[in-house]
């Protein structure tokens, strides 16, 4: 074994190593109190068979209805008071959105239209995050780790407990069109076969809650920023995406390549093994620079640091880089998020656009834009760029 | 990517111990691709094949790198 580390940044070194399987997750090694033993920190036959499990729910079939049904129910009932009132914040309604969604997702029953109790559930989020990210935290890490172990029992006192007394109740019913389709339920199902102790549950609930939701927003907000500065030189392209959701998904998918939401991704070594053509010994950590490689100039041009909204992605890359991963942790809800890229072999017959997307473009369809007297603010306490707030008016049109 | 684009009369091949079951392939596959019994991916032997481009696209789209392109 080795404390050594190998540090790559140019994009064929890094899809490399997204994708060698001889390499295990190793950023949330610190954040276990939130994060042990749920699917993205899971290697070798364990995660086989979660991810095989839990992929069920993640299919083009499942997304169809999501993205046509739910999704704009969840829209309609979150975005109609920001419009009424005319403004609101971009970084608060993409939070609101995410949540409301990503609760769904996960299993945990939740009212979209109940603010104070999306508030409540997204506080209870921030806090699962912190403790997943624990490795980047600057505060007494004992600290965070007791606050977080916490909030987990508050969960699982006031959330979790009652959604799995509902569905297991909907499950013993044997009624199976009222049983929700999420991941909760799917645990439950599998939970004996599985031999998952209850702590696990709750921690890989808690893992959808944070993963979906953060990613989701921080998407949605950078999103209808690009095309907003994009529409600044390049007015009758944001006319043209405020009609058009095609549009919008460019621009999600070119921003997700500029912006991952986890910048880095950190990999151990299991065992010796050749990574990008260098040998690495056992416990190599291996870090890996997803931001880098999506601005990797070998690949994308000259002008890969810039968005453009009419890129021409080059052939065998994917228009979001490596921001969803690739290999065996791949974003699970990659299509989700993203939808699928229209020229696939998918067939545009059902096109899907992506979550984020649809949330962006029904934004900017209610002619979004900034509040000319009060700008948008980067979080002064993220090393990554995150705004803390984006005021928003409706109906600023072009 | 270069071996790909140049490559005629691909076969795909499903790695099954590596299969995540993600569906991608299935979504994509226009029947080509389908689940079987345990919801792995395999190959229908029965259904013609897909272009080239269309096998290579579905490939590297797979999450696992569970499908192999061979020489048909």
């Amino acid at each position: 074994m080795t404390d050594d580390t190998l540090a790559l940044s140019r994009w064929p070194d890094v899809l490399d190593a997204l994708r060698h399987k001889g390499l295990r997750q190793a950023l949330y090694d610190e954040g276990a109190v939130v994060m042990a033993d749920c699917l993205l920190t899971l290697h070798g036959e364990p995660h086989r068979e979660r991810r095989r499990l839990e992929n069920r729910l993640f299919r083009r079939s499942v997304f169809e209805a999501w993205e046509n049904e739910l999704l704009t129910a969840t829209l309609d009932a979150t975005l109609a008071p920001a419009v009424a009132a005319g403004q609101t914040d971009l970084v608060v309604l993409g939070y609101r959105l995410a949540m409301s969604l990503t609760a769904h997702i996960a299993g945990i029953d939740h009212d979209a239209t109940d603010a104070e109790a999306t508030e409540g559930l997204y506080a209870v989020v921030k806090h699962f995050s912190e403790g997943a990210t624990l490795v980047h935290s600057t505060r007494d890490k004992g600290a965070v780790r007791a606050e977080v172990a916490a909030t987990l029992e508050r969960f699982d006192a006031e959330l979790l407990q009652p959604a799995i007394a509902r569905r297991r109740a909907l499950l013993a019913a044997c009624d199976g069109t009222a049983v929700p389709h999420d991941v909760l339920t799917t645990l439950l199902r599998n939970q004996d076969r599985l031999e998952l102790p209850a702590e696990v549950v709750r921690r890989e609930i808690a893992f959808y809650l944070q993963a979906g939701a953060h990613s989701t927003a921080n998407a949605f907000t950078h999103t209808v920023d690009q095309l907003l500065t994009w529409g600044e030189t390049h007015p009758a392209d944001l006319a043209t995406a405020r009609a058009d959701k095609g549009v919008v998904q460019r621009a999600v998918h070119e921003t997700l390549r500029l912006w991952p939401a986890s910048p880095v991704a950190w990999r151990r070594a299991v065992a010796d093994t050749t990574v990008a053509g260098r040998p690495v010994p056992a416990g190599t950590l291996v870090v890996l620079d997803l931001m880098a490689a999506n601005r990797d100039p070998g690949v994308w041009g000259a002008d890969a640091d810039r968005f453009d909204l009419g890129r021409t992605v080059p052939v065998g890359l994917w228009p979001w880089g490596l921001s969803f991963g690739a290999g065996m942790h791949a974003c699970i809800g990659q299509e989700l998020d993203g939808g699928i890229v229209p020229d696939t072999a998918s067939g545009d017959a059902a096109h899907l656009f992506g979550t984020v997307a649809v949330m962006a473009h029904a934004v900017l369809a209610h002619g979004a834009g900034r509040d000319p007297a009060a700008p948008p603010v980067l979080d002064p306490n993220s090393v990554r760029r995150h705004f803390s707030s984006y005021p928003i008016v409706f109906g600023a049109g072009g | 990517m270069v071996a790909y684009a140049h490559a005629v009369g691909l076969r795909a091949e499903v790695d099954r111990e590596a299969c995540l079951s993600a569906g991608r392939c299935v979504a994509a596959g226009d029947g080509h691709f389908v689940f079987d019994d345990d919801e792995l991916a395999t190959v229908d032997p029965a259904t013609p094949p897909l272009p080239d481009h269309v096998l290579v696209e579905i490939a590297r789209n797979c999450p696992a790198g569970a499908i192999t392109l061979v020489d048909g």
